[in-house]
């Protein structure tokens, strides 16, 4: 009964102050009367009245106690304190604000990634189950292992798992109809919806009879497809549409949150190996396919790679074949985050410094208005404000600020992760997971309770520790410094907070710094031929129309020519991959050696139209180039290879005419005729810019024009203004051609070393920041300082002590907060930069260079901050200081 | 302000209640000089304490306030007894003999025995 009365009078505060107020100014003049009566005079009957009635205010106070909630009620009088305090120094407010709502949203966002991406289950059914099929014994490289159709036929009968294989790369479809659109598509077996346990929200999953070649052709279609293209009807399902020129069942419709193998795919297919653009004398044998598997229950992952080292044996002697085979399992989890989980914690490290860097400044600020309100907290101290309820008044100014700031902090974190989650740079594994989550606000309101905790702690113990009366018996508005026993080396509080700001911001310098110079680098590595202004295209020829090799080199052929009568165009050529994106690595053999053993070495081999070294400036070493007869019908066939190439099979290369007029067994492109090597050219970056160059063979696109080729051309001028003239003429050959995935060369090359650019962007930027603040907080220190000790220098400078002494005093203080900050900060990014070794290219993790540059920057900007306070040192003036006194 | 003795709150609360029941509805001013004239200043730190009693009793609905105007035309809050605290006066009052009979004897009591 009375909690109810209590919770209702702390709602009606004022009404009940009001009463109280009115109750107790009639009861003084009902005093006032009666002592009136006795005889006293006016002034002295209203006096004794005011005694015998006690102090109104702390009457109130009272009141407010017993009749509401004394602890909602101190809070909310502490809030509303707080806050007109906050109005009072808006600038103050305003930078605290905003120091705390970028530490704090930038942990927001990073987290709300490594949770999404590194921390949470997959959301598949019993997700610790699931495996991918890693790592061959015989290859290197990749760590998971690609997996031909045969071999996976051979892995299921496996007891102890279920395997499913599917396509790891998108499938470009062009669905037909009013517009045509250009979709991304993804294949799979027919189990791997099972192995994962999803089901389809409409309709079902794929039959394994759908799987075998023949069968007629379905697709899943992605919820966002069914609701912008059939408006979510269930009448779809079972209709047949008319996808890449041939018709397909659609059966069922997966769940939005469905991103497996990858992320956007509007629509699966089964019989994973007959990819619309894998010619198809490829798909059985040699389809490039990766493996997921479900551990059956109470299977350990050991006891599976026994059993699949057993059917590896024995597939391999059925088959005599020893191409790379699939002998390990690792969890599912491990395998499609894995790359990217030593740059995700290096980034929620980097974003922790910089939420203790902005602490660290929040708490100086506070400190400083502290140190200004010294009186003022004395003042209550003595009206009999308990130690405890300054202390509060102290908590509740900084929750205040941090509610603020880390709210502000999360709409900036929302804005961010949806730039992370869509952005190009790095293809992030499971980005459509990413979200500003329950989970996520629950951790960013720890974040902010313990940034509150921690930069509230600092000036609390600064008016704990002193005696408060000391303070109302002083003139000034400022504290002395402590003595200098208690102050840690030397510096204070205050020093050692910038010591920390100092060391964090270095540790982000010298990280910014290793990237910086691993973007260097790369960028004066030499791919081969100059990457600028060259544009590139994919052009996808659906298998239905261009089955024929000839369909496709005439269209190839034709529209070259085309692209090449655009004006501004330098030169167009077709290729079957571009640097960076794969492409074709087949058999072959050397005729006059008989080696390598065809089904052993696999190299790349590009097919290209004549025109193709000219357009990209890939120079000739030897020989000659391709000329407009090579790639007509009927030609002998010729081949150019790389000088990477000529010196593995011919190591007199150059010194002896060989490689030139011999010839290459080539079976995938042709099984009765040889190819003659008629030229040399220049090396060649192809697996990307941190690799080596790669062996290659060139051959004219004629015999074997690729089904999903690239268009590369060089322009005039800013290369994207041309592609609606490009598109246009891709139009007038074939009006349902659509081209897609348009870059340059050089975005290209950046997103093949994507993650190094986006940690050296973001590495880049926190550094800018943590060390903007850094000097701010040194600069704090000093000047405060020469506030603080003004009286000491003018008695120095008047016994005598001359102007260098005096500046000694500052940059003593600048210095040593400087070097003991230095000392730290090398040694904790000695220990943090070797989460950046995997990212780094050319540069190792302790580059001298790097740790010795960053920190003397750092000395030589530590001075430049302190030049105003030591200038203002030197200008003190004795005599005020005496006069002052 | 509760922790503080209970006891002497218990014995105002008992004081306002019985002045209430014996002399009628009453405002603050009223109260607080009645209660000085009896204790001799030893239950009220000064006469605004007797409002921090008014406003605990109102809570627990043992007394009613309402606004009127006091003998000498001034605005003033009239306290009353409730049902519920002439019930609790009751008991208290009770509870108070009894009490006070056992500690008499206790004082009687000589020390021989």
């Amino acid at each position: 009964m009375r909690m109810v009365s209590r919770i209702i009078a702390f709602f009606r505060d004022r009404h009940h102050d009001r009463e109280l107020a009115e109750e107790l100014d009639g009861h003084r003049a009902m005093l006032v009367d009666s002592y009136r009566r006795r005889g006293l005079s006016d002034a002295e009957a209203d006096r004794a009245a005011r005694v015998a009635l006690g102090s109104p205010a702390q009457l109130r106070d009272a009141h407010r106690d017993v009749r509401g909630l004394p602890l909602a009620d101190a809070f909310v009088r502490d809030f509303r304190y707080a806050l007109r305090g906050c109005r009072r120094q808006p600038g103050f407010t305003a930078i605290a604000v905003l120091t705390l709502a970028i530490g704090i949203g930038a942990n927001a966002a990073v987290f709300s990634v490594v949770h999404a991406v590194l921390i949470q289950p997959l959301p598949y059914r019993d997700p610790d189950a699931l495996v991918s099929v890693t790592r061959s014994r015989t290859g290197t490289g990749n760590a998971t292992s690609w997996i031909s159709l045969r071999r996976w036929e051979a892995m299921r009968e496996a007891r102890s798992f279920d395997a499913g294989v599917y396509r790891p790369a998108p499938e470009d479809v062009i669905l037909a109809g009013r517009d045509p659109e250009a979709l991304r598509g993804a294949r799979m077996s027919a189990n791997v919806l099972d192995i994962l346990g999803v089901r389809p929200i409409v309709g079902r999953a794929f039959r394994s009879d759908e799987d075998i070649d023949g069968a007629p052709p379905v697709a899943l279609i992605s919820e966002r497809l069914w609701a912008r293209r059939f408006a979510k009807s269930r009448s779809i399902i079972g209709t047949s549409i008319t996808m890449n020129s041939a018709p397909v069942t659609i059966i069922g419709v997966l769940p939005a949150t469905f991103q497996f193998p990858l992320r956007d795919v509007d629509i699966w297919f089964p019989r994973p190996s007959a990819a619309a653009f894998l010619e198809p004398q490829y798909q059985a044998c040699c389809a490039p396919l990766l493996g997921i598997a479900r551990l059956r229950n109470g299977v350990t992952r050991e006891q599976a790679v026994a059993e699949l080292s057993v059917l590896n044996q024995r597939y391999e002697s059925d088959t005599h074949r020893i191409d790379a085979g699939p002998a390990g399992l690792t969890p599912l989890k491990d395998d499609l985050v894995g790359r990217v989980d030593t740059m995700l914690w290096m980034l929620m490290a980097a974003v922790g410094f910089v939420l203790l860097i902005a602490c660290a400044n929040v708490a100086t600020l506070l400190m400083a208005r502290a140190t200004s309100r010294t009186r003022e907290f004395a003042i209550r101290a003595a009206l009999g404000a308990a130690r405890w309820r300054v202390l509060q008044q102290l908590v509740t100014e900084s929750l205040l600020l941090t509610a603020v700031g880390g709210g502000l902090g999360l709409a900036l974190a929302s804005g961010g992760v949806h730039a992370i989650a869509t952005m190009r740079l790095v293809d992030l594994p499971r980005a459509g997971e990413i979200a500003v989550n329950g989970t996520v606000l629950l951790w960013t309101m720890g974040v902010a309770c313990a940034t509150a905790l921690l930069f509230g702690t600092f000036p609390s113990l600064q008016l704990l520790r002193r005696d408060v009366m000391d303070r109302l018996r002083q003139s000034g508005a400022g504290t002395p410094e402590s003595p200098r026993r208690h102050r840690l080396v030397g510096v204070g509080t205050r020093g050692a907070l910038a010591i920390v700001q100092v060391a964090l911001s270095l540790i982000l310098l010298i990280g910014a710094g290793l990237m910086t110079q691993t973007i260097t680098r790369l960028s004066r590595v030499d791919l081969g031929f100059p990457s600028a202004g060259l544009l590139t295209m994919r052009v996808p020829l659906p298998v239905a129309t261009y089955t024929s090799v000839d369909t496709r080199a005439t269209f190839f052929e034709q529209l070259v020519q085309r692209i090449n009568g655009l004006p501004g165009v330098r030169g167009a050529t077709v290729v079957r991959a571009m640097p960076t994106t794969g492409g074709l690595a087949t058999n072959f053999q050397i005729d006059s050696q008989r080696i390598p053993d065809p089904g052993h070495v696999q190299q790349w081999v590009q097919t290209v139209t004549p025109g193709y070294f000219e357009a990209i400036r890939l120079p000739l070493k030897r020989g000659r180039t391709f000329d407009p007869r090579d790639n007509s019908r009927g030609a002998p066939p010729v081949a150019i290879v790389n000088e990477r190439f000529a010196r593995k099979y011919w190591p007199t290369y150059p010194s002896r005419n060989a490689p030139l007029g011999e010839r290459l067994f080539i079976p995938v492109i042709a099984t009765k005729s040889l190819f003659e090597i008629v030229g040399v050219v220049a090396d060649v970056r192809h697996s990307g810019l941190t690799k080596e160059p790669d062996p290659q063979i060139y051959v004219p696109d004629r015999l074997y024009p690729a089904q999903n080729a690239f268009l590369a051309l060089r322009t005039d001028g800013n290369p994207l203004r041309t592609i609606e003239a490009i598109r246009a003429e891709v139009r007038a050959l074939d009006p349902n051609q659509p081209v897609t995935d348009i870059n340059t060369m050089d975005d290209l090359l950046e997103r093949s070393t994507g993650q190094q650019h986006l940690t050296a962007r973001v590495l880049g930027a926190f550094a800018a920041i943590a060390l903007a603040l850094a000097l701010i907080g040194l600069y704090g220190v000093l000047s405060y300082s020469v506030t603080q000790r003004t009286q000491e220098i003018g008695i120095r400078r008047v016994l005598g002590a001359g102007c260098r002494d005096v500046i000694w005093i500052v940059l003593g203080l600048s210095l040593r907060v400087t070097l003991v900050g230095i000392t730290l900060g090398t040694a904790g990014a000695y220990a943090w930069t070797r989460l950046l070794k995997s990212l780094l290219f050319d540069v190792s993790a302790t580059d001298g260079v790097t740790f010795v540059g960053a920190p003397a920057a750092f000395v030589f900007v530590s001075l430049l901050a302190s030049l105003a306070p030591v200038w203002r040192a030197s200008r003190v003036d004795p005599s005020v200081i005496l006069r002052s006194e | 302000m509760e922790s503080r003795s209970s006891i002497l709150q218990g014995t105002l609360d008992l004081m306002v209640l019985k002045t209430l029941d014996a002399m009628g509805p009453q405002h603050g001013y009223g109260l607080a000089r009645r209660i000085e004239q009896i204790s001799e200043d030893t239950l009220l730190v000064n006469q605004g304490t007797i409002y921090l009693c008014l406003i605990r009793l109102v809570q627990k609905r043992w007394i009613s306030a309402k606004w009127g105007v006091s003998e000498n035309n001034r605005r003033a809050k009239f306290y009353s007894l409730t049902k519920a605290g002439r019930r609790q006066l009751e008991a208290e009052t009770s509870n108070w003999e009894r009490l006070s009979g056992v500690i008499g004897r206790l004082l009687r009591l000589s020390p021989g025995i």
